[in-house]
């Protein structure tokens, strides 16, 4: 086996996309070196379900055969992936992160899977998740049939979920991208406390056939990688109609030939320092964000959304979409083997919601979904922005409502908000309960644990190149994604 | 660990109704609100078709005292979100989104510029 380069491991699409081209080495090697890292590094972050060294090494030799003879599919091609675990694989167990569906094993690819496989990439692994992407709700890390995944930046931290796998293993370097999915937060929060970038598409724009159904009206599928520039590629691949799914749009993703480095003429509304806690480690990095966005050229305008119950709305949704999702799990005996209590308990909650409430939070959707078409024209906006995260990740070996307080913050004169985010700078709940495209990305490392914090921005559905834009310029400009982990503590 | 069916909690019988003493729950509320559930599985005295509206008839659930707490706990801030919803402003027409058939991102529209 060819050594290759360790700093390989942390490189973007382009440079491995350049280095197979040139023939500086196949996609069996490169493919050989990701396994080779996934065998060394996942087990001690928890990032693994399953390996699959035979199907990768069979793909990454029909990329070399390909390549070789001069058949190019594009920019995936040869590059090493890991799927989430709810992304059916044929043949291949697919286990949603759960104890009662460790031994399932689906006959058919999910469409992601079927699509990237026709791009050329290589499948490497399935990725770790938080079981039934946490739908009942839960309160540890080890809610999932692999143990809580360590986070690659401090492994007494968690990686946040539920795409925690893909989080680990893509800032760990044992993959170059990885598909995770979104409910709620699920691709914006493990990508917020890996610092690494990840995608969350329009609500319709990637097709789910294949995928593990937690809510059928909020569940999203996405890239995550290390760099803005790689996930364009990446939603290129995956986005289109689908017939094996009736909400995919009809409507394909390509990313314009050239990325401009400034921003100007872009307007991003932002919820202004005081939205955030007073102990938030993200206030001394949110406006050194916002001063290089405006350095880009971006125009940033303070604004609040519309005052509505985003959050009810969709906790509401979701836990009623959710437990009728689970129903056969719910009313099963196998719903003892789920690792977390707290997700037996909030699944069995679910099924007490009441028809009426579920259609009254479909009404505030629709009404939340016309305050948002009139607010980004009122504001002449392009993008929102806000925390990805406000918050450090937890440690991993202490349930979530047992965790040491945030330190206090030194006094400021700026306000600051409640713990509890106001409804007007909800920025997840209104993105996810309306289906809005987000990117997720790093704005640096909190000073005393140094550990990574970032942003989301979100976009009008359907302006995911907008979102990479943006996302492209900043990171052009600044050097927090060029960093990685020192795994030698690992 | 000992296992209680939910039915057997919710109906007041078994170790929720040994440990809680009885409430005196109007019907009403029931039909209103998950915390009758909650005063259900405490013991309190009612019809059970009232109080398990929603309840799949015969499934028994088996959840541990440990999850039937949990369930419990998990009611008030699920109870405190619905109430968000129920006391919001709606109107006679103000209709559901179609998510089913139309993805709910897509009556919004990209911003347009000035």
């Amino acid at each position: 086996m060819k050594s290759l380069l360790p700093s390989l491991a942390f490189a973007s699409l382009a440079r491995l996309g350049a280095g197979l081209r040139r023939r500086e080495f196949t996609a069996v090697e490169l493919t050989e070196f990701y396994l080779a890292r996934l065998q060394r590094y996942g087990p001690r972050l928890n990032a693994v379900v399953t390996l699959m060294p035979e199907l990768a090494m069979e793909q990454a030799r029909r990329a070399d055969r390909e390549l070789a003879a001069g058949h190019d599919r594009g920019p995936l091609h040869g590059i090493p992936w890991g799927a989430k675990d709810l992304l059916d694989t044929a043949g291949i167990r697919t286990t949603w992160g759960a104890p009662p569906f460790a031994d399932r094993v689906p006959p058919s690819n999910a469409t992601v899977v079927a699509r990237l496989e026709a791009a050329g990439a290589v499948l490497v692994a399935k990725l770790a998740m938080i079981e039934l992407a946490g739908g009942g709700n839960y309160n540890v890390a080890s809610a999932s049939l692999t143990g809580p995944t360590l986070n690659p930046w401090n492994p007494k931290r968690w990686t946040g979920g539920s795409s925690s796998g893909p989080g680990a293993a893509v800032a760990a370097g044992l993959v170059v991208f990885a598909i995770g999915s979104e409910t709620w937060g699920s691709i914006v929060n493990p990508s917020t406390w890996c610092g690494i970038t990840g995608l969350r598409p329009t609500y319709g724009r990637v097709s789910r056939a294949g995928a593990m159904a937690l809510s059928w009206s909020m569940d999203k599928l996405g890239p995550m990688a290390r760099y803005a520039a790689d996930l364009g590629p990446i939603l290129a691949a995956i986005a289109g109609p689908d017939e094996r799914d009736a909400t995919a749009l009809d409507a394909d993703f390509s990313l314009p030939a050239a990325s401009p480095h400034r921003l100007e003429g872009i307007r991003i509304g932002y919820f202004p320092l005081a939205s955030l806690p007073a102990a938030s480690p993200l206030r001394p990095l949110y406006p050194a964000a916002l001063r290089q966005l405006r350095r880009l050229g971006a125009t940033l305008i303070p604004v609040r959304l519309p005052d509505l119950p985003y959050g009810a709305a969709a906790t509401t949704i979701l836990s009623a979409e959710g437990s009728a999702a689970f129903a056969n799990l719910i009313s099963s005996p196998e719903l003892q083997k789920l690792a977390d209590p707290t997700q037996i308990a909030g699944l069995y909650a679910g099924t007490r919601l009441r028809a009426v409430d579920y259609l009254r939070a479909a009404q505030l959707r629709r009404r939340a979904q016309q305050a948002m078409e009139e607010f980004f024209p009122r504001h002449h906006l392009d993008i929102l922005l806000h925390a990805g995260s406000r918050w450090l990740p937890p440690l991993a070996d202490l349930p979530f409502d047992q965790q040491p307080p945030a330190q206090p913050a030194p006094k400021t004169k700026t306000p600051s908000a409640p713990a509890n985010l106001p409804d007007f700078y909800d920025l997840s709940g209104a993105g996810n309960l309306l289906g809005l495209p987000a990117i997720a990305f790093n704005i640096g490392f909190d000073a005393r644990h140094k550990l990574p914090m970032g942003l989301e921005l979100a976009a009008p559905p359907l302006q995911e190149a907008l979102l990479l834009r943006v996302a492209m310029a900043y990171q052009r400009a600044t050097p927090w994604h060029r960093q990685h982990p020192d795994l030698s503590a690992i | 660990m000992r296992h209680i069916s939910t039915t057997e909690a919710e109906s007041g019988n078994g170790e929720a109704r040994k440990l809680a003493p009885p409430l005196k729950v109007k019907r009403r509320e029931f039909s209103q609100s998950l915390l009758g559930m909650l005063a259900a599985a405490s013991g309190a005295v009612v019809k059970p078709s009232r109080a398990l509206s929603g309840f799949t008839p015969g499934a028994d659930v088996k959840l541990t005292t440990q999850q039937i707490k949990l369930y419990q706990a998990s009611l008030p801030p699920l109870e405190s979100q619905l109430r968000k919803i129920r006391r919001f402003p709606l109107g006679y027409s103000d209709p559901p989104a179609s998510v089913f058939i139309s993805p709910p991102a897509v009556v919004l529209k990209p911003s347009r510029r000035p």
